[in-house]
Formats: C-alpha cells, sequence, structure tokens
C-alpha cells in the first residue's frame, strides 16, 4: 500500500502542471514583484483604546522561485504540487499583535498618554440586588490596552495546503504554531475564494472569499486574557477561550494600464464569544477597507 | 511591325524610368552573424560579438545604428567585413545608413533558452490585513 502512494505521489508531480500564464493567480517564476498601493483605507481596532490601523501607502514585496516562496509577511516552501494540490511549510509572523500596536499617526510623534484613562471595573460581571430588590445594571468590565502588560509579536510556523478546484476557485487550509514560544498554541485557517470577470467590464476582476480563522485557548489567551500573574493591578480577570471567527473578503481589481490598477477591498472578521467577550474587546468584528491604485514595478 | 517597335520603346523607357530605384534599393546588401542571441531567462542581457558584412557597388559613407545607437561608420567604402561588440536585451534593429538614405537593415532576434514559467500563487491578496 505504502508502495502505491509512493507511485501516486511521484506520477503525480510528473504530471504536475504550472501556470500557462500571467493571470492574477499566476507568477512569474524566479522574479520578485514589488508594487506599492496608495490611497485610503482603514483596519478597525475591536480593542478597548486600540488605534484603528490606517492604511494610506502599502508596499507589497514577493518572490516566488520554484519551490521557495516569498510574500509580504510570509516566508514558504512547497514540497508537494500537482495539478490541484499544492503543500507548503510556511512561516509567518502572526498579525494578533498589530491590535495592540499604537497606530494612529500622533502616537508616532508624542508620547502615549499615561494609564489614567482605564475605566477598570471590579470583577463583578452581572447585575446585583439592592436593598430594595431593583436590580441593578453593572456595566460589563472594561480594560483598556494601555493598562495591561505588552503583547508581543509570534512568529508561527506550519503547513499550508492550497486546493485549486478550477481556474477561478480554490480553498486554502492552513494549521500553524508559533516557534518563539510567545503564545504556546495553535492558530488555523480555511478559505474558499472565488474569482470573477466580467464581460461588460473588461480588465476588471471580482474576487469573493469566505473563510475562519481558529485561535486556540492558548492564543485567544495570551493576547485577550486578563490574569493576576501578568496584570497585578488590575482588579478583573479573563481567561480566553478557542474562538472561530468567520470572515469574508471582497476585492475589486481594473488594471488601468500595463502597471497601474484601481484596487477597492472589504474584509470583515467577525469575533467569537471567546476573543469578543474578553474586557479589551469594545467591538464584536473587524473591518478593512481601502480603495486606492496600484502601481506595479 | 511598326506597332511592335512602339510598344517595346515605351517598355524601355518605363524600365529605364524605374532602373534608377533598383539598382538603389538592390545594390546594398548586408549581413549581420549571428543573427540570434540565445540568453537564459527573459530580460537577460545578451552581450556578443558579431560578423558585419556589407557591399554596395560604389563607394558610400554610412554609418550602422542599433535602433537609435550609431556603432560603427565608414567612409567612402563599398565593400566592409568586421566585427563590433553589441549589447541588447530585446530584438533590435541595426540599420546601415547616411543622413540622405538608408541602405540596408537587419533584426537582431533575442531568443530565451529557458521559456517564462509560472506558477501559483499561494497567498490570497493582502492576506495579512
Amino acid at each position: 500500500m505504502k508502495y502505491y502512494l509512493l507511485i501516486l505521489l511521484l506520477f503525480c508531480q510528473i504530471c504536475a502542471a504550472d501556470c500557462q500564464q500571467e493571470f492574477d493567480r499566476c507568477v512569474q517564476v524566479d522574479h520578485w514583484n514589488f508594487s506599492v498601493s496608495v490611497g485610503a483605507g482603514v483596519v478597525t481596532n475591536p480593542l478597548q483604546g486600540g488605534d484603528n490601523i490606517p492604511l494610506i501607502i502599502i508596499p507589497s514585496i514577493s518572490y516566488y522561485g520554484e519551490n521557495l516562496f516569498f510574500e509580504n509577511n510570509t516566508l514558504g516552501y512547497s514540497f508537494f504540487d500537482n495539478d490541484h494540490f499544492i503543500v507548503s511549510a510556511i512561516s509567518q509572523v502572526n498579525h494578533e499583535k498589530s491590535y495592540f500596536s499604537r497606530w494612529h499617526p500622533e502616537n508616532v510623534f508624542l508620547e502615549s498618554s499615561s494609564s489614567n484613562t482605564a475605566a477598570t471595573v471590579p470583577d463583578i460581571d452581572t447585575g446585583e440586588q439592592t436593598d430594595n430588590g431593583l436590580t441593578e445594571v453593572i456595566p460589563e468590565p472594561v480594560v483598556n490596552i494601555n493598562d495591561i502588560s505588552s503583547r508581543d509579536w509570534a512568529i508561527d510556523a506550519g503547513i499550508q495546503l492550497n486546493w485549486f478546484i478550477n481556474q477561478s476557485t480554490d480553498m486554502q487550509f492552513k494549521i500553524l504554531h508559533d516557534v518563539n514560544n510567545i503564545y504556546n498554541g495553535f492558530n488555523g485557517q480555511l478559505e474558499f475564494t472565488r474569482m470573477l470577470n466580467f464581460d461588460a467590464l473588461p480588465n476588471t476582476m471580482l474576487s469573493f472569499s469566505l473563510g475562519v480563522n481558529w485561535n486556540s485557548n492558548a492564543l485567544v489567551d495570551y493576547y485577550y486574557g486578563i490574569s493576576k500573574e501578568r496584570d497585578p493591578d488590575i482588579k478583573t480577570k479573563y481567561e480566553g477561550e478557542q474562538s472561530i471567527n468567520p470572515y469574508f473578503r471582497i476585492v475589486m481589481k481594473h488594471q488601468l494600464s500595463e502597471n497601474w490598477q484601481i484596487k477597492l477591498h472589504l474584509k470583515r472578521v467577525f469575533l467569537a464569544d471567546g476573543t469578543k467577550n474578553s474586557p479589551l474587546v469594545k467591538e464584536d468584528h473587524i473591518t478593512t477597507v481601502f480603495a486606492g491604485v496600484i502601481y506595479d514595478f | 511591325m511598326t506597332s511592335n517597335m512602339w510598344k517595346n520603346s515605351i517598355i524601355l523607357i518605363i524600365l529605364s524610368l524605374f532602373s534608377p530605384l533598383l539598382l538603389a534599393t538592390s545594390t546594398t546588401t548586408l549581413i549581420i552573424k549571428p543573427s540570434v542571441c540565445m540568453v537564459k531567462s527573459p530580460g537577460d542581457s545578451c552581450q556578443m560579438t558579431v560578423t558585419v558584412q556589407w557591399q554596395n557597388n560604389e563607394p558610400i559613407d554610412a554609418c550602422i545604428f542599433q535602433n537609435d545607437t550609431r556603432l560603427n561608420c565608414w567612409e567612402k567604402a563599398y565593400k566592409i567585413n568586421t566585427k563590433i561588440d553589441i549589447s541588447l536585451e530585446q530584438d533590435m534593429m541595426f540599420t546601415l545608413k547616411n543622413e540622405q538614405q538608408i541602405f540596408a537593415t537587419q533584426q537582431i532576434k533575442v531568443n530565451t533558452a529557458l521559456p517564462t514559467k509560472y506558477r501559483r500563487r499561494l497567498r490570497a491578496d493582502w492576506s495579512f490585513f
């Protein structure tokens, strides 16, 4: 049986078909790609006291060799490749820390204000009976990110599987674990993407993605949990639980010329209870929106 | 018979009118060898020494150009056989000409040994955001 699988594996690699032409999901091998997007956009920050992340000038860089690839925050090596499936070992920067960073332009020039803006509420989660029998509504505990200990950037590594169902439809699955002992847990992603071209709108491509991000207990607890050990001055506590955060993404691109494109990008992530119940979280979703132009060098 | 003479005379007159043009376009020959340069990958620069041979039926002043760049000139020459170092990244036209006249042209092609390869992109656009 194992020999059969080995032969099948070899056969599949011999049959491997590369992209025959350059379209949006194909890139030239052994070629660096640089582009810069300029426009207006934002990534909303769901955290108490967190700054929205402005999207104004966004450089992009990628390289694809025969097996090795690099794309912005991800380094990968594809070790299995056939007509429909590519399996790669990847390493990437975990983006969770970005919500805890100071992004507002004024924070670049001014020191962050002291932590006296925080409104930490004693560890009471629900309403309680008053003397006259009425229920007093106690606000949910709120913790500002300026009052907690620093969360660090994590580097994740793991396996990514790309399944190219046909030329316009694909799925991606990845499972990762941090490799620099930051949160000591897992995260994963499952994404379905469909690309559409329109006869009535030449040179225009619409991409629609549906997916889920899975974050393990350890990841959610490291970034969104509150504990006496890490934050002794915070009275409330919260233990993060694994979260399956669904999302959708719509990207529209219109090729203006060989080097210029117009881009519209919209993404919304819906935070699951394990994350959104944290006293650090004020919104149950993260929205990314951008409109601008791209110049490909 | 008389009418045949007239007909032949008219044909000769017409031919004689066109003969200078025929001479001008057919008397200069230009041969550049090799006419194809092989590079490993698209966009690579090709550098090679080519043999340039040209001849005209009478001495001329002429220069050879690579697109708009002048490479070499000759005065009152009618037969040349020389070597020139050239560098090109794409197909280019080589022209033997002077200020008044284009004598001959030849294209040098750049061929890629390995065809351009593509592979599938493995990350969604802006996957970080």
